[in-house]
């Protein structure tokens, strides 16, 4: 498969840009589209669309074949005076993430019915094309102002989706979403400087350069750790960070809700905060703090998941649930618990962004999803309820599902370092299967509330079409995760090895055992 | 050309820009007495005074390519980097202002052809403001750039507010350049000098950094040139004198006026007290510190966008106050591309406002822009560009991210690296998120207010020029700042201490970092 391509001429040195350019210069194109009587331009805006992110899908799977283990990389000048380049990567660690956003932003644009975006179609679509260029951009970029520009980028789109094409509370939520996230990045962003300062340049090997040979002091890099774990865990809803998750996943459209279920932040603490601070990140307070805070994140977002009064709340908080595992994984820090996290990082992606676009679907259709007004729904809707009940499955974390092999392997990785802390986290598995199946028992088989006794459509052959995409991705993984860990082995390893030679440089207190706090 | 690269340097050359700039006023004034009276007069006189803008940038342009190199001068006019740029900064607000105030004044049926030629003469004593290197240069600048502005506040005279806001921003202005001058004549009777040169190598020589006297000087000019770039306490007649003033002139003040002031003083800490950074640094990072604070504060509750955006426009002097702060070349670096920035966005944004205010000063209210995105959808995504790049986000507000970087990178990178100012900065600009994004809000996310009588939009083709230019320069230089940089990189200032001097104290151990107490 490789070789076909690459004797094609399909070479990452093309690819990598490309990724991040057709959806950028897609969005100028989409918005400059002529504005015509609201059907036409929204139809002309939604093929336009889903044309360009198909585009981007065919670039990031050709990526994907292409890539050799390692890393593939394009680099042009920039900001000469800041140091700063052009330069884009891909390697095991951020390939799936990419595969996975691509995918998810093209199923979420062909998920949009055709007639609910009226008014402003093409602003919205090209908030879209944005959005996708700004969550790519975080995974290509190997420069780290290169980074932080994709980082913020994010926001701006999202907050338009949220705040002009959401609910009648969705202006706030956005307004919300984008002061909470802004707080967490600016504080970054002194510690971005400060340490592009130090290093004389901001492009990734500089600063890994700069970390291995010339480690800075342990407190300068216990407060700029803290300072991008501020961005990071605040984006990543994080508990106690969280707040503004579910009222910007409930407020905002079905697809704004699917692209905050794309894990950037812990994306960002894996291969930024770590081997930029590696002393600091292995201080075994911080990992005792992050690894706590992952399990009361696991177990707290469970519990509320339990008492939501709707259903797109209980699957955010039950996405919190899952950061929780990732950021376990992440602070156990050896190389299956950091593969663990990676994998429920992409799974958490796949089974929220399906869910979230099935009760989109509900929403259409019913327009209300609180749980008082559902139920019965298995009969009138045997498509939409077999579907909702394989995400609930693999939500949960059933083996033979995807959800099984991340949290199964962020647990073996973790419990030798921290053995209270995950068997805690196990619980969170079991009231998972509680909240989940419970949410799930209320809507599709308990008796018809009046209000829905009128005939209500199942799915859609189009709808159908994208759910099958996620079931196989769901079951496929859950059975056959190989191609998804071997890919990322190599990358994993090297971090993991990397940031653990770099901590015992700097003298501090008891990093140089390499992890056993 | 290059007779400009050797040693003969006249005065005439060197005041080449300003020289144009001050006979264009004069010739538009002649204009005015000999024209008839009318809106093509008006127009044409405009014209007329845009040309000299052009003219004066374009000779500005000419000397800053063939002048010598930094550093070699010590006479009473600079001819160095940093003028140059400072110098186009300026024009670029000039010819925005002049553009905007050609149709604004037609529209607000001030038909009179002196205005485009007070422009001129202010923008004359801003030239030379930002060229002085001598006390009594400085203060001629001042002097010449503040008298113009006063009268251009209260040009409207039909309207209450307009000749408030001229009486109040004259009598402080006055009593400000009091302090001013004061603060200049201790200085001279500390140093025995009014040149920057002669005055930092006294200093260092004569180790008069903490003389009573000159301290004294300092506190004086800080109040002074405070007053003129709107920090911090010296602030108050700020949202009044903005609200009053025709708008493309309250453009002129919030770009040109602080673009001026912040460069000339920049120059006198940096080139002629540098020797005394540790007499004024606590000074200016407090200033810095409480006007960046205040400022977003204040503009949070503010429902009128002319007094909001004065507000913020306080905001920015303490930002630029961090890069002061910094003492740095990096520092004066940081003020020319911040400049640019803050002038783009400034002035487009009071751009929209003449539009959206259909030339007259009734619809500034903040919920008159309530559905300007689905009235006017290209000037409510223009304004949202100019709304983010003041709040310093990047690719959406383009080169606001990369102003406000280059002021951290300055503070944090500094000799004296100011980690405590650099955060406050970062905070500030959080809670100026909150302003900001409740204009974009009302704009997209309100339905349009039902008005009486919709405005009368006047046909503004070129107002609406100056917007879009400011806004793709922006967007273009947010995603490639390059070349900008690079121009601001080489417009640094000369550090007097990087001069040399035999008594100087090394500037490292004179520099309070943020290790020791940097309150007092």
């Amino acid at each position: 498969m490789m070789s076909v391509l690459t004797s094609m001429g399909v070479t990452p040195a093309w690819v990598l840009p490309m990724l991040l350019g057709v959806p950028f210069f897609g969005s100028i194109l989409v918005w400059l589209l002529p504005r015509t009587a609201g059907d036409v331009e929204a139809s002309l805006a939604r093929k336009v669309t889903i044309a360009l992110l198909a585009g981007t899908a065919v670039l990031a799977l050709a990526l994907w074949s292409v890539v050799p283990s390692g890393v593939a990389m394009i680099d042009y000048p920039w900001i000469d005076d800041f140091g700063s380049r052009f330069r884009l990567a891909a390697n095991g660690v951020s390939l799936p993430l990419i595969l996975l956003t691509a995918v998810l932003m093209l199923l979420s644009v062909l998920a949009i019915p055709r007639s609910s975006v009226t008014h402003r179609a093409a602003s919205y679509y090209a908030l879209i094309l944005l959005l996708t260029a700004g969550i790519l951009g975080i995974f290509l970029a190997a420069d780290l102002l290169l980074f932080y520009l994709c980082w913020e980028l994010m926001l701006v789109p999202l907050y338009f989706l949220i705040g002009v094409w959401g609910s009648e509370r969705g202006a706030t939520a956005g307004k919300t979403f984008f002061v909470f996230t802004m707080l967490g990045s600016l504080l970054m962003l002194v510690a971005v400087i400060t340490i592009a300062s130090a290093a004389g340049g901001t492009t990734y090997e500089q600063l890994q350069d700069m970390a291995t040979n010339r480690p800075m002091s342990l407190s300068t890099q216990l407060l700029c750790f803290g300072a991008f774990a501020s961005a990071f865990l605040v984006k990543s809803a994080l508990i106690p960070f969280h707040t503004w998750l579910p009222d910007a996943q409930s407020e905002g459209p079905p697809l704004a809700a699917v692209a905050l279920g794309i894990k950037v932040g812990t994306y960002g603490l894996l291969v930024l905060a770590y081997p930029l601070f590696p002393a600091a990140a292995l201080h075994p307070t911080v990992r005792m703090v992050l690894a706590s805070l992952g399990v009361v994140s696991v177990l707290y977002g469970s519990l509320v998941a339990l008492v939501q009064p709707d259903f797109r709340r209980v699957i955010s908080y039950a996405s919190i649930a899952h950061l929780g595992f990732v950021v376990l994984g992440i602070s156990a820090f050896t190389p299956e618990s950091v593969s663990g996290a990676l994998v429920v990082m992409v799974n958490a992606g796949i089974t929220t962004g399906g869910m979230f676009l099935l009760l989109g679907m509900l929403r259409q259709r019913i327009g209300d999803d609180r749980f008082q007004s559902l139920g019965g729904l298995a009969k009138q809707m045997p498509m939409f309820g077999t579907a909702a009940m394989l995400f609930a499955l693999a939500n949960a974390g059933l083996p033979g599902t995807n959800g099984f092999v991340g949290e199964f392997l962020v647990l073996i990785g973790a419990f030798p370092t921290f053995p209270v802390l995950t068997l805690l986290a196990t619980i969170g598995v079991i009231l998972a299967a509680a909240y989940l199946l419970w949410a799930v028992q209320r809507v599709l088989f308990g008796p018809s509330v009046d209000d829905t006794a009128a005939v209500i459509r199942d799915l859609s052959r189009m709808e159908t079409g994208i759910m099958c995409v996620f079931a196989a991705a769901i079951i496929g993984l859950g059975i056959y995760p190989a191609p998804l860990l071997n890919r990322m082995q190599i990358s994993v390893a090297s971090l993991v090895n990397g940031v653990n030679a770099a901590a015992a440089l700097v003298p501090g207190p008891s990093v140089s055992d390499g992890g056993q706090p | 050309m290059n007779t400009f690269a050797t040693a003969s340097l006249d005065l005439g050359t060197l005041l080449l820009p300003e020289l144009i700039v001050s006979v264009g006023g004069m010739i538009v004034l002649l204009f005015g007495a000999f024209a008839p009276e009318g809106a093509a007069s008006t127009r044409r006189a405009h014209l007329l005074a845009i040309v000299f803008a052009v003219l004066a940038a374009g000779a500005t342009a000419m000397l800053a390519n063939h002048a010598p190199p930094l550093g070699a001068n010590t006479g009473p006019l600079a001819y160095d980097g940093f003028r140059w740029a400072s110098v186009a900064v300026i024009m670029l607000g000039v010819l925005g202002t002049l553009v905007m105030a050609m149709e604004y004044n037609e529209g607000a049926a001030l038909t009179a052809s002196e205005p485009p030629a007070l422009v001129l003469f202010s923008a004359a004593g801003m030239l030379l403001l930002v060229g002085a290197r001598d006390l009594m240069l400085i203060f001629l600048g001042i002097e010449v750039m503040s008298l113009a502005i006063y009268v251009l506040t209260g040009l409207d005279r039909s309207r209450a507010g307009s000749a408030e806001g001229a009486l109040k921003y004259f009598l402080l202005g006055a009593f400000s350049t009091g302090f001013l001058l004061y603060g200049m004549a201790l200085l001279y009777g500390a140093t025995g000098t009014t040149n920057l040169t002669v005055m930092a190598d006294a200093i260092a020589t004569r180790n008069l950094a903490t003389d009573p006297l000159l301290i004294g000087g300092l506190a004086l000019l800080f109040v002074g040139f405070s007053f003129k770039i709107a920090a911090v306490p010296f602030h108050m007649w700020t949202p009044d004198v903005y609200e009053g003033a025709p708008t493309p002139y309250t453009s002129f003040m919030a770009a040109g006026v602080k673009t001026a002031a912040f460069a000339a003083f920049a120059r006198l800490l940096m080139d002629g007290l540098g020797p005394a950074y540790a007499s004024w640094h606590y000074a200016s990072w407090v200033l810095a510190a409480v006007t960046m604070v205040v400022g977003n504060v204040l503009a949070l509750a503010q429902q009128n966008l002319k007094r909001m955006l004065a507000y913020s426009s306080i905001a920015h002097a303490g930002y630029l106050l961090v890069a002061v702060t910094s003492h740095s070349a990096d520092g004066t670096a940081a003020i020319v591309f911040y400049a640019l920035a803050y002038t783009l966005a400034t002035v487009g944004a009071y751009g929209v406002l003449c539009l959206v205010s259909g030339g007259i000063e009734k619809r500034t209210r903040l919920t008159d822009l309530a559905g300007l995105s689905r009235t006017r959808p290209a000037l409510a995504a223009a304004m949202a560009v100019f709304m983010l790049s003041l709040m310093g986000f990047p690719i959406a507000g383009g080169m606001g991210f990369f102003a406000k970087w280059y002021v951290l990178r300055a503070a944090l990178s500094s000799n004296a690296p100011q980690l405590k100012l650099a955060v406050i900065l970062v905070l500030a600009s959080l809670v100026s998120a909150g302003y900001y994004l409740n204009v974009i809000a009302t704009m997209f996310m309100k339905p349009p207010a039902e008005v009486e009588t919709p405005p009368q939009l006047v046909p503004a083709r070129w107002t609406g020029g100056v917007i879009a230019v400011s806004a793709v320069l922006l967007l273009l230089l947010g995603v490639y700042p390059g070349p900008a940089v690079h121009w601001a990189r080489t417009s640094t200032l000369p550090m007097s201490s990087a001069r040399g001097g035999s008594g100087h104290t090394p500037l490292q151990a004179l520099a309070p970092t943020d290790s020791q107490p940097a309150l007092p």
